[in-house]
């Protein structure tokens, strides 16, 4: 159909009228969402998330809505909108389970994790991220054995994965890729309870496992990474070089010694870069005489 | 490299502990192999978590068919002794229930970090930060090897997230323990934080288990690194003999301090304490047996009030009676000296003496445990009297033959006259443990007690 000049009023007021309704039932003047899940013109999934973050978590209009979401048929559509044929329509059903914590859901969410399209994987992997716990984080591990340590589903972890969850994942055997992605998850978690695990990996992991874990440890600032950190300045790739040494600037107990001196003059200009940064950071203004004597 | 990490029937992932993971991890192969095997735990295995969950004071009113649900959806763990499980000022969303093993939660409150609980099997921790989103209240460190169950917030909430008198129930007894560790906290680091004087209750639960002696001991110990700032209050009730054992003559006492109005109440207290040449002083409770009804709870608050701005340390030698009086010193102290000896009926009271020390909220750094033998050959010995009291005898007197008798005669103390002396030499080593805890100065680190361990997945 081909689309005419009033094309974009038709549509905003066909938003406008939606997001009234949504209002109304916030308000508690009607009892039912109606929404079209598969609504070419207007993504409603988009509507109700706007319209959710726009409430207090713990108050009673909130809490109306969400109601009215997952105990109504609507909860009923999202949940049937999943296996729909269309990409679009699984990525808004998987974004409203994800905005309105349905853990219910999570086993029918996990599988949209392996789909073709980008837009369901994406819409797939926050939803876990948001609702979390074991059974969304145990999702995203799978996932990122299978598709590789991705950003998305790294982030995803790290928000899903509940208190000494990577923590026992690190902590066994995990196939090439898992161990650098969730110590990069853990990092971003910012515990200190992953900071045993993570050195205990480094000390005997790859390369890339040890340049992860070296960014990990600087998020987290953790004293107890910094002999091991100390220990990759020397590492033959330049990769574990500059995550150590990034690491080491971030840490505030750290005492510059001579391997990070020894950075200035590495052959890579990266490694030299944060070396320098790191040494300004804890206040000692690099000396290359010195270095190269 | 072989997969490690399987899909299970339920959809959950269950991977192989590796050979990287603790001790205990290894010492537990049944187990975590058969973990590894299947995701749906075992019907033993569930009969288990059911147990440890049923124990829990949180889940006393839920139905069987919920525990079930909750059940399947908790992780067990390892963790081996000394591991920090959680990290105070840190944010959490799970509740962790003990299966097997003790934890301690210490609070570190700056100057000093207090363990303000000891957790066994059927404990449970973090409810605080999990249910009403603060930061974790103290770290929570295990004292041995460790098996717990972990409760995530999700699975909590998608099992009775309707139930909202349950969860309001649970919130409010985290709000409950959560206010009952803070005030353990800052009853312990009080006197730290305002730099007043440390208050030391000497409490023996037996008459003639040496008590007295040890406390004037005591005092000259400590006095002899601060002379002139350790106080010995005497309120071994109804008689007081602790300024006699001293060689000094009482001419006031705190029983008479009850009638003299608040503007003078300092100075007629002060002028009523005794000065021993060696540094220590001492404060008779009651010159007279019947004198000792006037010292009731209130004064001794007010008294030791005024007191802590004065002295370092202030010992309170405190009959065998738990009566207000006992209640209201327990109340202000910092640290709890019980005096054993090494009788079965002494025992006995000193392990009931040790429970209600407990239910009082005394945490079990600030206790310390004295075996004083006043006898060559003690009736019970040393590990029989700690297997009653449940607990380790941190100081052991030996049989000093009659030097505590010839130095009452003398009017000496022998932690200052003779330190060589079983007495001397015990009251030094009480003395240390004191300072140790309480020495203004000191930087307690939580790293002496804890180092991070890894957590392994056990099923």
């Amino acid at each position: 159909m081909a689309r005419g000049p009033l094309e974009p009023a038709r549509v905003a007021i066909h938003r406008s009228l939606l997001r009234h309704h949504i209002r109304s039932v916030v308000a508690g003047k009607a009892d039912r969402l109606n929404i079209d899940l598969e609504d070419r013109d207007v993504d409603p999934a988009r509507l109700l998330i706007e319209a959710a973050t726009a409430l207090d978590r713990g108050g009673v209009l909130y809490a109306r809505l969400v109601a009215a979401v997952t105990h109504s048929s609507l909860a009923n559509d999202v949940i049937d909108g999943l296996g729909s044929r269309h990409a679009v329509v699984r990525a808004r059903c998987a974004r409203i389970i994800g905005a309105f914590q349905m853990e219910q859901a999570v086993p029918l969410i996990a599988p949209l994790l392996r789909s073709k399209e980008w837009v369901v994987r994406e819409a797939a992997t926050r939803a876990l991220g948001a609702i979390g716990g074991v059974r969304s984080a145990d999702a995203l591990v799978g996932a990122i054995q299978r598709m590789g340590p991705r950003p998305a589903l790294i982030v995803a972890l790290a928000r899903a994965a509940p208190d000494l969850y990577l923590e026992t994942v690190l902590s066994r055997k995990q196939p090439r890729g898992v161990q650098p992605a969730v110590a990069t998850a853990a990092g971003l978690r910012c515990r200190k309870s992953a900071v045993a695990p993570i050195v205990g990996q480094m000390s005997e992991g790859s390369s890339r496992l040890r340049a992860a874990g070296g960014r990990a440890l600087g998020s987290i600032g953790a004293p107890a990474g910094i002999p091991v950190l100390v220990e990759c300045l020397e590492h033959r790739d330049w990769r574990v070089r500059l995550s150590a040494a990034k690491a080491l600037g971030k840490i505030k107990d750290f005492q510059p010694g001579w391997q990070l001196h020894a950075c200035l003059v590495d052959r890579n200009a990266r490694v030299r870069s944060a070396a320098h940064y790191a040494l300004r950071r804890h206040g000692r203004m690099p000396n290359l005489t010195s270095v190269r004597a | 490299m072989g997969l490690q990490v399987e899909r299970s029937r339920g959809g959950d992932l269950k991977g192989r502990p590796s050979a990287s993971v603790a001790d205990l991890a290894r010492r537990q192969e049944g187990r975590a192999s058969l973990a590894a095997d299947g995701g749906w735990p075992s019907y033993h295995e569930m009969l288990g978590r059911v147990a440890v969950l049923e124990r829990a004071p949180l889940f006393f009113s839920l139905p069987e068919f919920i525990l079930r649900n909750l059940a399947r959806r908790v992780r067990q763990l390892a963790v081996s002794a000394r591991g920090i499980v959680i990290y105070q000022g840190e944010p959490g969303d799970t509740i962790f229930f003990i299966e097997s093993g003790c934890v301690n939660v210490i609070v570190e409150r700056p100057p000093g970090a207090v363990t303000v609980a000891v957790l066994g099997p059927g404990d449970f921790f973090g409810e605080a930060a999990c249910m009403l989103n603060r930061p974790q209240q103290g770290y929570v460190i295990a004292q041995t090897d460790c098996r717990l169950i972990a409760l995530d917030r999700q699975s909590l909430n998608a099992v009775v997230g309707r139930d909202v008198d349950f969860l309001d129930e649970m919130r409010r007894l985290a709000d409950q323990r959560y206010r009952a560790f803070a005030d353990t906290a800052v009853q312990a680091t009080w006197g730290l934080l305002l730099d007043e004087a440390t208050v030391i209750g000497l409490y023996s639960p037996k008459g003639g288990s040496g008590g007295t002696c040890i406390a004037l001991n005591l005092v000259g110990a400590l006095s002899q690194a601060h002379p002139g700032q350790v106080l010995l209050v005497d309120l071994d009730f109804p008689y007081s003999h602790a300024a006699l054992l001293a060689g000094l003559v009482p001419t006031s006492c705190l029983a008479r301090l009850a009638q003299v109005p608040s503007n003078t109440f300092e100075e007629a207290l002060l002028s009523t304490v005794l000065y021993h040449s060696g540094g220590p002083m001492i404060l008779p409770g009651a010159l007279r047996p019947e004198e000792s009804d006037e010292v009731t709870a209130e004064l001794i608050v007010r008294a030791i009030t005024v007191l802590r701005k004065t002295f370092r340390y202030v010992v309170v030698d405190l009959g065998i009676a738990i009566d207000d009086a006992a209640l209201a010193v327990f109340d202000l102290t910092q640290h709890v000296v019980l005096v054993a000896a090494p009788e079965l009926s002494a025992v006995k009271s000193a392990a009931d003496a040790l429970e209600i020390l407990r239910k009082l909220g005394t945490p079990d750094d600030r206790l310390t445990v004295v075996l004083n033998n006043r006898t060559p050959k003690p009736a019970v010995l040393r590990p029989a009297v700690e297997r009653m009291l449940k607990r380790a005898v941190d100081v052991e007197i030996a049989f000093d033959g009659s030097k505590p008798d010839q130095a009452a005669l003398t009017g000496t103390i022998l932690s200052m006259a003779d330190p060589r002396s079983e007495v001397g030499r015990g009251a030094q080593e009480l003395a240390q443990i004191i300072r140790d805890a309480h020495g203004k100065g000191r930087t307690p680190h939580l790293d002496s007690v804890a180092a991070a361990a890894p957590v392994a997945e056990d099923c």
